[in-house]
């Protein structure tokens, strides 16, 4: 009797906890499995985001894409390529240097015309 | 020689004296929209750019709403797909000044001054009314303010289904370390 009680209890408490689990933490992305939707050169991005904004909005908003680019500037977990677009690693890197060309992959979370920026997150260094 | 050098000291100053702009690309804004009782709705956004011009008081900011994290992903998802339709419409604005605002009279002790301006979000541009304090420290103005903001004025739907645990009033935090250019 007992155990045909703590059979659907035990399957019960496991569905509560999946689903508990997948409210609070389901739905993340990772970009490290994706491949990259567009491969650009730091200039390229920034000059299709000056031209039309609405349209690279379009075209880039929320996609994972790569840079190409030179470091201008290193803070903490923040990285300028070329004074003009701004990465948020996801963890910070060590090995990376100012005036070092790499690709970096990112997200991208919109364009700062106030500074003229293109911002991505929960970027990488991928080369 | 002494006359150029004199001329470019002059230049210097005047530069430093009239067009000085302070600087943040990491502003911080919180909000939190929770009910007693109810999930925790709470995010935060460390990469709010925002500009002072200390002559004029001219106090310009934006957000991407993209970049604010939530504690779960699931939520972070439904405030930018059902409620601030972050595709249409990618950043909140403020355009505004800080009234009888004097970069002189900045100390190390607080100071408060009233900020009025135009506050853009999800494609609404509202008049605001606020206070701003502001700290000088070690050449770095720390801006604070914090304020209410209606989901309703800015046309944010929440369904009915979840309007008990979403607050009517947003509260939003500022903080930003505004530098020399």
């Amino acid at each position: 009797m007992k155990k045909i009680l703590i059979i659907p209890l035990l399957a019960i408490s496991f569905v509560g906890l999946g689903s508990y689990y997948y409210v609070m933490h389901g739905g993340a992305r990772d970009l490290k499995s994706e491949t990259a939707s567009y491969c650009v050169s730091s200039s390229d991005i920034a000059s299709e985001f000056t031209a039309n904004l609405d349209n690279s909005n379009k075209k880039y908003l929320e996609k994972a894409v790569a840079i190409t680019g030179t470091i201008t500037k290193l803070q903490d977990s923040l990285v300028t390529l070329d004074h003009s677009i701004i990465c948020v690693l996801k963890n910070p890197d060590s090995q990376i240097k100012k005036n070092q060309t790499v690709v970096i992959k990112g997200r991208v979370v919109g364009y700062d015309d106030l500074l003229g920026e293109l911002k991505l997150d929960q970027c990488f260094i991928s080369k | 020689m002494k006359k150029i050098s004199l001329l470019l000291l002059l230049f210097l100053i005047g530069n430093y004296c009239f067009s000085q702009k302070m600087i943040t690309r990491t502003g911080k804004i919180t909000f939190e929209a929770s009910m007693p009782s109810f999930e925790e709705i709470k995010a935060t956004n460390n990469s709010a750019s925002c500009i002072l011009d200390e002559s004029t008081g001219d106090f310009v900011a934006l957000v991407l709403i993209k970049s604010f994290k939530f504690k779960a992903p699931l939520m972070e998802e439904h405030f930018n797909e059902n409620y601030m339709e972050s595709n249409t419409f990618p950043k909140a604005t403020f355009k505004g000044k800080i009234q009888n605002f004097d970069a002189k009279k900045l100390s190390a002790t607080k100071s408060t001054y009233d900020l009025q301006g135009d506050l853009t979000i999800h494609g609404v541009t509202k008049k605001i009314n606020t206070k701003i304090n502001l700290v000088l420290n070690s050449g770095k103005i720390t801006a604070t303010s914090n304020f209410d903001i209606h989901p309703q004025d800015y046309n944010i739907e929440i369904p009915n289904l979840v309007k008990d645990k979403i607050a009517k009033n947003v509260n939003t935090i500022i903080n930003f370390i505004l530098e020399p250019q």
